[in-house]
């Protein structure tokens, strides 16, 4: 297989596996501790001095889940409405003078997209890819969180600060996962916070392909690991 | 204090300590400091030193900082011995402080081994062992919280008044033994001082002795502004004391207060923090205040840009002097046309509405030292509207600012959000809608229902590493459960805070102050105190001293807003601390039965043992819908 190809076939195998292991929460409980906690980590991450409201669901075991992040240190807010892992909308919002909806991310799953995971599971060769070299995992989480290929950039109200929003994301947790990282203006904590999230999928990955767990949900990286406060 | 490395840090303007000063320190008082700093060194004097200022102007932040300089040799600024004589009042009475001397006397005189066999005060006062002055400290500042303890001190305490001539002697005695061991002046640091009223009987009466105690030693002691005033027939203070005066802030200087508590995020709101700056009068504390409301504002969807710094201003004035005593309108006008004011002014004795009260209760600043009887002097930003109701806003600079601010960013009607503004006619200019809002009536506070009050105080509420203290004052006693249960339970929001809810009850017979050090000693996280009873002046007095002791707390107090016209006043050095909110008297108005049982639903399915943050959610928000239910049924029926 050309080189080339392969690291992709790589890529596109830990692609997969980064989202598995941290970005699909089951329904029910598993979701909300996972929202639960990023609302959590809001502020220890961007140092605002501000909670977010905790999230709430309209009925107990029933989707939608909706919640809303106030961000008014830099006169912004987002706010989310999740109904399963592939439908969900994530509206932002510009707060200086009145609330302007700038936009929404609208992610609807009756509407085809390319399918990646059921070529790469049709495919079948998870095992084999995962078996080499995993130092890929900075690029694949460059392309999922740090630096998405395809992107908006929106003005910062602060100097030198680079927002990348990813226009692609279909999974609702990886989606608010990156706008925590991208909105967050502290360069030092964000290549810390790049630096730890490398180390930390990288040991998942290696440990579940030692432990071999893929079935099982204890090889996932817990809400409490993935937003661990290391800084 | 938590502190952030880069964003933001806010509190409600305590005092900085050792670990916060390198990050948010100003330096901005040089000279005051090296004169500070050159009487101290100066091993030669036994002269005393006044170092006064205003309430908030960062008088115990400046001592701080000069005393955990280490420039030349550590701890070479330090005092022998630090007197805090705002920590340990319990009934303000001479007992009281002469204790807090003796205490630190002897402890001195025990770590240095130094022989204290000259008396028996051990046993012929306090009935110990001849020589057991560890004892002493023992009974007087036990390490152990109990009934037991406590009762032991204020019995001690009163042997102190009983026998105070003896105890003067000694202590003078324990004195000389400290000094002629040192070789060198005692530097004594005699804190708090500042905090009592010199128009109150505490200071005038109780107090007195121990200050003589201390001018006999080379004492620094840090008073209110007004105590550099008083005349020499009415001072406890020696009359050849030097004096040393905190100016208010430039606003540049303030500017950079702001921008460090600010920190990355300062650079957006530049122009919002100059004219908090301005409407800070050069105070940093009221800066501060300004600041946390204003970000309050912020996460406020109703509110436009202009609005929400006139709400900060609103808030933060209802907080400083809502129900507070107004000086005479006279006594304004002459400070707003002469910019000075005589220091025979502030000898005028009689009525509380002098200049002396004014300068007390921080209506005006003094803004520089002065070398003659005149001194500068303007009024309060944020006490100006309860003096100009009639006048026209665009005279005072500070409002200025804020009106050509608010013409800049279109502000509307509905951007101010206050209900008398709601119905406004639409159209009005910037200039017409500030006018009514400074006419608004300044001196009632801002009435906000529930999640309103919430909103303003989440971010300390829900975070255990701030320990900020809210007064919330009622009108409707049958809400104040629902209440309470929705303020517990967003507590707990991400954090599991334990709460206790505990009664304290003033009057006759009562102790007020014990039961509040008791409420401090408990093991939990949020303290919810509720006053009952009718809390007579010597009891409010000694809670407006206990200040200091309530810095590491996290508080909610609620007291009915009858009673809390009536303390307000007396509390000018307490509110200093809180955040005071008038609760509107319905709850349905603000919390829907859907809204909290859709919280119920997301925190019902995370409940996995009783002592966690959602069980406490869980637990508390229904006490909320039972009451919502209830009621609403009441409505219905």
């Amino acid at each position: 297989m050309d080189e080339n190809i392969k690291n992709d076939m790589i890529r596109a195998y830990l692609w997969q596996e980064v989202i598995m292991l941290a970005f699909l929460p089951s329904r029910g409980k598993d979701q909300k501790t996972w929202l639960q906690m990023y609302n959590k980590s809001i502020n220890e991450f961007w140092e605002t001095d501000e909670y977010p409201p905790s999230p709430s669901s309209h009925h107990r075991n029933e989707p939608p889940i909706t919640g809303e992040i106030t961000y008014s240190a830099i006169d912004m807010l987002f706010d989310y409405t999740i109904s399963n892992n592939s439908t969900f909308a994530v509206r932002l919002l510009h707060t200086s003078n009145t609330k302007d909806l700038m936009w929404t991310h609208d992610v609807d799953s009756r509407y085809f997209i390319f399918p990646i995971q059921s070529i790469l599971n049709q495919y079948n060769k998870r095992k084999t890819f995962l078996k080499e070299d995993i130092s890929h995992i900075e690029s694949v989480l460059d392309g999922l969180i740090f630096h998405p290929r395809v992107h908006q950039h929106i003005e910062s109200p602060l100097n030198n600060h680079e927002i990348r929003i990813g226009g692609g994301i279909d999974n609702p947790f990886l989606y608010l996962f990156h706008l925590r990282y991208q909105l967050c203006p502290i360069s030092e904590k964000r290549d810390n916070e790049k630096k730890r999230l490398i180390e930390l999928f990288t040991n998942a990955i290696k440990n579940k392909s030692k432990t071999d767990k893929s079935k099982t949900d204890k090889s996932k990286i817990t809400p409490k690991d993935l937003f661990m406060r290391t800084w | 204090m938590k502190l952030n490395r880069f964003g933001i840090n806010l509190d409600e303007g305590i005092p900085l300590n050792e670990n916060s000063l390198e990050k948010l320190y100003v330096n901005c008082f040089d000279d005051t400091v090296s004169q500070i700093t050159d009487w101290i060194k100066d091993n030669e004097t036994k002269k005393q030193l006044l170092f006064g200022g205003q309430i908030g102007a960062g008088k115990s932040t400046l001592m701080a900082k000069i005393f955990s300089d280490n420039s030349l040799k550590p701890n070479s600024l330090k005092p022998d011995i630090t007197l805090k004589f705002d920590r340990e009042g319990l009934n303000l009475d001479e007992g009281d402080f002469l204790s807090i001397i003796l205490v630190e006397f002897v402890k001195r005189a025990i770590g240095h081994e130094l022989n204290l066999s000259f008396s028996k005060l051990p046993s012929e006062v306090f009935g110990l062992a001849d020589e057991d002055w560890q004892g002493i400290l023992n009974v007087l500042c036990s390490n152990i919280f109990s009934l037991k303890a406590l009762e032991n001190k204020i019995s001690a305490r009163k042997l102190i008044t009983k026998h105070a001539d003896y105890i003067i002697e000694v202590i003078s005695k324990i004195g000389k033994i400290l000094e002629s061991h040192k070789k060198s002046p005692l530097f004594i640091f005699a804190s708090g001082l500042d905090k009592y009223d010199p128009q109150k009987h505490t200071f005038k009466l109780s107090l007195g002795n121990s200050i003589r105690i201390l001018s006999k030693y080379k004492t620094l002691y840090e008073v209110n502004a007004v105590h550099l005033f008083l005349p020499d027939n009415t001072s406890p203070f020696f009359s050849g004391s030097r004096k040393i005066f905190i100016q208010t802030m430039s606003s540049r200087d303030m500017m950079e207060v702001l921008e460090k508590r600010m920190g990355i995020y300062a650079e957006p709101i530049k122009e919002e923090l100059e004219l908090i700056a301005e409407w800070s009068g050069g105070n940093p504390r009221q800066a501060i205040r300004l600041l946390v409301h204003y970000q309050a504002a912020r996460k406020n969807k109703k509110l436009d840009k202009a609005g929400r710094l006139a709400i900060a201003i609103k808030r933060s004035t209802d907080d400083f002097f809502a129900f507070a005593r107004k000086p005479s309108t006279d006594l304004i006008k002459t400070v707003s046309k002469d910019h000075n004011i005589q220091t025979s002014l502030f000898y005028l004795a009689g009525d509380k509405e002098t200049a002396l009260g004014s300068l007390y209760g921080n209506w005006i600043f003094i803004t520089r030292d002065s070398a003659d009887s005149s001194w500068p002097v303007i009024i309060n930003p944020l006490s100006k509207p309860f003096f100009e109701s009639d006048k026209i806003l665009s005279e005072e600079p500070e409002q200025k600012l804020l009106l050509k601010y608010a013409e800049a960013n279109e502000m509307s009607p509905t951007g101010l959000s206050f209900d008398m503004l709601v119905n406004d006619t639409p159209g009005k200019s910037a200039d017409e809608l500030l006018q009514d809002f400074f006419s608004m009536g300044f001196e009632e506070p801002l009435p906000l229902n529930i999640t309103e009050v919430f909103e303003v105080i989440s971010a300390a509420l829900l975070s255990k590493d701030r320990k900020d203290r809210i007064l919330i004052g009622y009108k409707d006693k049958n809400i104040l459960d629902a209440a309470r249960a929705y303020l517990f339970a967003k507590a707990n929001s991400y954090e599991y805070q334990r709460f206790e809810h505990l009664v304290l009850q003033g009057g006759k017979d009562k102790e007020p102050i014990i039961k509040l050090e008791e409420a401090l000693n408990l093991d939990t996280d949020i303290i919810s105190l509720d006053f009952t009873g009718q809390f007579n002046e010597n009891q409010q007095e000694a809670l407006d001293k206990y200040r200091d002791n309530l810095i590491d707390y996290q508080m909610l107090w609620w007291i009915s807003l009858e009673d809390l016209r009536e303390y307000l006043p007396n509390w000018v050095q307490l509110r200093e601390l809180f955040e005071v909110f008038i609760l509107e008297d319905e709850l349905l108005v603000s919390l829907s039965i859907e809204d909290i049982e859709s919280d119920l639903a997301f925190f019902e399915d995370l409940v996995e043992s009783e002592e966690s943050a959602e069980y406490s959610m869980v637990t508390n928000l229904k006490i909320v819908l039972e009451y919502l239910k209830q009621n609403r049924g009441n409505d219905n029926g």
